[in-house]
């Protein structure tokens, strides 16, 4: 039961880490391997925050997003839109140096130690007599699941999220029918670095702080995204659920270390038997 | 004698580090896939040599060459079977399930201690032609080893750029799209020279366990992969050449940072501004200098073949002429 | 010879192509025309099967290749071209044409094995390009990079590349945009000529004196539709296309 538990709270936070990445990869066409660092540049900021500056968790976890997703913008703007003209291929590899530099910055300021929120063990909730889960962990799924909804209340209702969609499946026929593609992308940047942030934040808060979150998370975003289908956003949030329960609940039979591989044989799987990914594609 | 050796260490690793960068510049460079597996394919090339040809407890015994075709082989398989699951789709899966097997080989090589003796590794290994060697200058005979190999590596790639093969190639690269308008089944080349390219990088994976005399999972983190890449980038996609003179120089310039003196407190600022470094450089080649040090040379095809022109069809004035020149 | 029933296909929300019909038959020329975002180009990659339609299908010499890949249909005849010209910017015009016909040389062991035969090839195929740049007067820029050339060598080349793969019927997309006067009708030469010698053509161009001057029957897409066919002078004079070319605005931002 435990590990159900533990399942659905991890791929509450896949979720969150990789809807971003879904949304650049449909709109911007490449792969942002840097996705990965900005979790933990959210994660050190809400460190800096909250055990430096002494700034209650709440709050600290509110600003940490809002500056990550201006962060993540602003190197878009810096690294990304210049070379954008230069292709795919470009972009990607300017992504992986992003990454290193970084890692490398957050690394030379932080170090190598192993930090954690200093948040106190909250308790259980009883349920029969039963401890079945924390608040914490309650909070965790609360807050995954209203991101999901006001996404969704975005992508459906307004017009920005509808151009959003027209532009994910063809972006020039969405710029000529009359879609302002520029202001768009800066929304999508905006919105999917936050939420790297958001995501980096909760994974330091269930377990630690430290400087290889980014690139262990990174391929596991890029195997629920590949499972969910390509950059499709609901078919990407029913990825993450099923390879975030599977982790979990995997440990019970395979050693904790195999957890990454776990993901990655779902993506084998998918390729062989459903290249097109778990959703039928179509709509974002 | 001591600087020698250290030199010829220095060129040996940088040797490996070419023939990896050539090895990707068959697929990556001229076929255009987005591989970022190699550490994956090294690993498994090393581990496939060290079981086959250390002696028991860890290996079977058996001689060293049936250990590097071995590593050729399994390494080829493995690779026919992501290319055949990854290759037809778009290449971002192809990048992804590359990525993704280089981590599991790396996961598999720390946990399964039965196999590969875990993170302690296997020590004091083999290396050719170690009987025969002085211990003392055995680095400066291994480094030409390397460049022996390094050379024929060279020579192959090569050959295969100038062939009509290298030309098909370089098409599917630049469109793939048009390649297909044009009647062309993509699918089989390109897992055809997957499959070589990986090969390739599986032994090299045995150069380096020569080097290294030791195996560990630690050697094979995806930073290899990464390395090899903007090796490539910085040399020049496409270009055999600049794969081998882009590999020397980040080597050197990664090596070269090692011997700067700094108290250990300092140790992890270091070790950030060189990550810092490294991936400022591949940023500022990619949108600076995107044809590398050296840009893809082109030769023509008259040349190549020994092609003349036909007479009735040499009617033209000068200009085009002294491009026939062979 | 090509006959297109029903076709349909929608990106999102947006219809790009919805229910289309129409024939090419042996010889003939026709035009496709159509504003921007018309489904125009989304209509040749439904027919050359870059792209699956979501609803109708496409036969060609009286079978149904709705269901073949795309190099299968090459074989059977049916090349397109591409509105951007980008070949094989890399690879210099003579490669650009000699990659075309299959050869015993692109494998790894024949590259390495079966020298003579390749080089025996190599020259076969050689005079056959230098054969046909000569026609096409690029003979001169043979050994110049593809990005090099102008954008209306380019399209020559494009149509050249396409040849050499010995097409029934060529689906040319937009081959007059960016060509000067003088080219352009050198363009127009090139296609006469070679429907002369059997060849038939499906033409996408928004340039439409050319359109009108080589076309012998010209569909109009707008939104997605098919909204007018007929002779060039039918089309001409036709009320709704020409509202759908002077209202171009109106229309898109709807």
């Amino acid at each position: 039961m435990d590990y159900i538990v533990f399942g659905i709270v991890t791929g509450c936070i896949l979720i969150i880490a990789s809807i971003g990445f879904s949304m650049v990869w449909k709109t911007e066409n490449f792969l942002n391997i840097a996705h990965g660092q900005l979790l933990l540049i959210g994660a050190y900021f809400a460190y800096l925050f909250k055990e430096v500056l002494n700034i209650p968790f709440g709050l600290s976890l509110v600003s940490s997003v809002i500056l990550t997703a201006f962060v993540g913008l602003l190197l878009a703007k810096i690294f990304y839109f210049p070379v954008r003209k230069s292709g795919i291929l470009v972009l990607l590899f300017t992504s992986i140096g992003l990454s290193w530099v970084i890692y490398g910055i957050i690394q030379a300021i932080v170090g190598p130690d192993i930090r954690t929120y200093g948040l106190e063990t909250s308790r259980m909730i009883e349920l029969l007599g039963k401890q079945i889960i924390s608040y914490q962990e309650l909070f965790i799924i609360i807050l995954s699941l209203s991101c999901v909804m006001a996404l969704h209340f975005i992508l459906t209702k307004t017009k920005n999220g509808k151009g959003f969609r027209a532009m994910a499946e063809n972006r020039d026929l969405a710029q000529i029918r009359g879609i302002n593609s520029k202001k768009l992308s800066d929304y999508v940047w905006l919105i999917s670095s936050g939420l790297a942030g958001l995501a980096g934040i909760l994974l330091a808060m269930t377990g630690t702080l430290n400087m290889e979150l980014g690139w262990q998370q990174i391929l596991i975003i890029m195997s629920v995204a590949i499972v969910g289908g390509m950059g499709n956003l609901y078919g990407t949030m029913l990825a993450a659920l099923i390879i975030g329960l599977s982790m979990d609940i995997s440990t019970i039979i395979v050693p904790t270390s195999y957890r990454t591989a776990i993901a990655f044989i779902f993506v084998i799987l998918v390729l062989l038997i459903r290249p097109q990914g778990l959703s039928k594609g179509g709509t974002a | 004698m001591e600087a020698l050796v250290f030199i010829s260490g220095l060129v040996a690793l940088g040797g490996i580090y070419a023939m990896l960068a050539i090895s990707l510049n068959v697929n990556g460079g001229m076929l255009g896939l987005w591989d970022l597996g190699v550490v994956g394919y090294f690993a498994l090339g090393a581990y496939s040599y060290t079981l086959i040809s250390t002696d028991a407890p860890y290996g079977l015994g058996l001689p060293m060459v049936i250990g590097v075709i071995a590593s050729a082989v399994i390494t080829g398989l493995l690779s026919l079977f992501i290319g055949f699951t990854a290759l037809r789709l778009r290449s971002e899966y192809l990048l992804i399930t590359t990525f993704a097997f280089a981590e599991i080989i790396r996961i598999v090589a720390t946990n399964e201690d039965w196999l590969t003796n875990g993170n302690v590794g296997i020590f004091g290994l083999e290396k050719p032609f170690q009987e025969v060697i002085p211990g003392s200058i055995y680095m400066v005979f291994f480094a030409g080893l390397v460049l022996a190999a390094l050379g024929g590596y060279y020579f192959f790639a090569q050959r295969l750029a100038d062939s009509p093969m290298g030309r098909y190639m370089r098409a599917i690269r630049e469109n793939e799209q048009v390649t297909q308008s044009i009647g062309k089944e993509i699918f089989k080349t390109k897992l055809k020279v997957f499959v070589l390219s990986s090969s390739m990088v599986g032994v090299v994976g045995c150069f380096y366990v020569w080097y290294m005399s030791i195996i560990a999972p630690n050697m094979f983190y995806s930073t290899v992969t990464f390395t090899v890449w903007t090796a490539l980038v910085l040399g020049g996609i496409g270009n055999n050449k600049g794969a081998i003179i882009g590999a020397f120089v980040l080597i050197f310039v990664q090596e070269a940072t090692r011997f700067i003196p700094v108290p250990t407190e300092y140790s992890t600022l270091l070790a950030g501004i060189r990550q810092l470094i490294s991936g400022m450089l591949l940023i500022l080649v990619l949108r600076f200098l995107p044809q590398g040090f050296i840009a893809e040379k082109f030769k023509s095809v008259e040349r190549l073949f020994n092609l003349e022109l036909k007479n009735s069809i040499v009617n033209e004035p000068d200009g085009g002429r002294r491009n026939v020149a062979g | 010879m090509l006959l297109v029933n029903d076709i349909s296909k929608s990106f999102g929300g947006i219809q790009a192509v919805k229910d289309v019909n129409l024939e090419v038959k042996k010889g003939e020329i026709v035009g496709l025309i159509g504003p921007n975002g018309a489904g125009k180009t989304t209509l040749f990659n439904m027919i050359s099967l870059f792209l699956s339609s979501s609803k109708g299908g496409v036969q060609f010499l009286g079978e149904n290749i709705s269901r073949e890949t795309p190099e299968r249909v090459v074989e059977k005849g049916l090349l397109r071209t591409f509105q951007t010209p980008v070949g094989f910017p890399k690879l210099t015009v003579l490669e650009n044409l000699m990659v075309v016909p299959k050869q015993k040389g692109e494998g790894i062991f024949s590259t390495f094995l079966k020298r003579k035969s390749i080089v025996q090839h190599e020259r076969e195929n050689y005079y056959k390009v230098c054969a046909l740049l000569e026609q096409f007067n690029l003979f001169q820029k043979r050994n110049e990079l593809a990005e090099n050339l102008s954008a209306a060598e380019l399209k020559l080349l494009e149509l050249c590349r396409q040849l050499m793969a010995n097409p029934k019927i060529m689906l040319l997309d937009e081959p007059a945009s960016g060509v000067n006067p003088v080219m352009l009708d050198k363009m127009v030469e090139h296609i006469l000529r070679l429907r002369e010698e059997g060849m038939t053509f499906l033409v996408i161009d928004h340039n439409l004196g050319f359109i009108y001057r080589i076309c012998d029957r010209i569909y109009c897409l707008a939104n997605g539709e098919l909204i007018a066919s007929g002779t060039p002078e039918e089309i001409s004079n036709n009320e709704r296309v020409k509202s759908v070319y002077l209202g171009v605005n109106e229309n898109e931002s709807a």
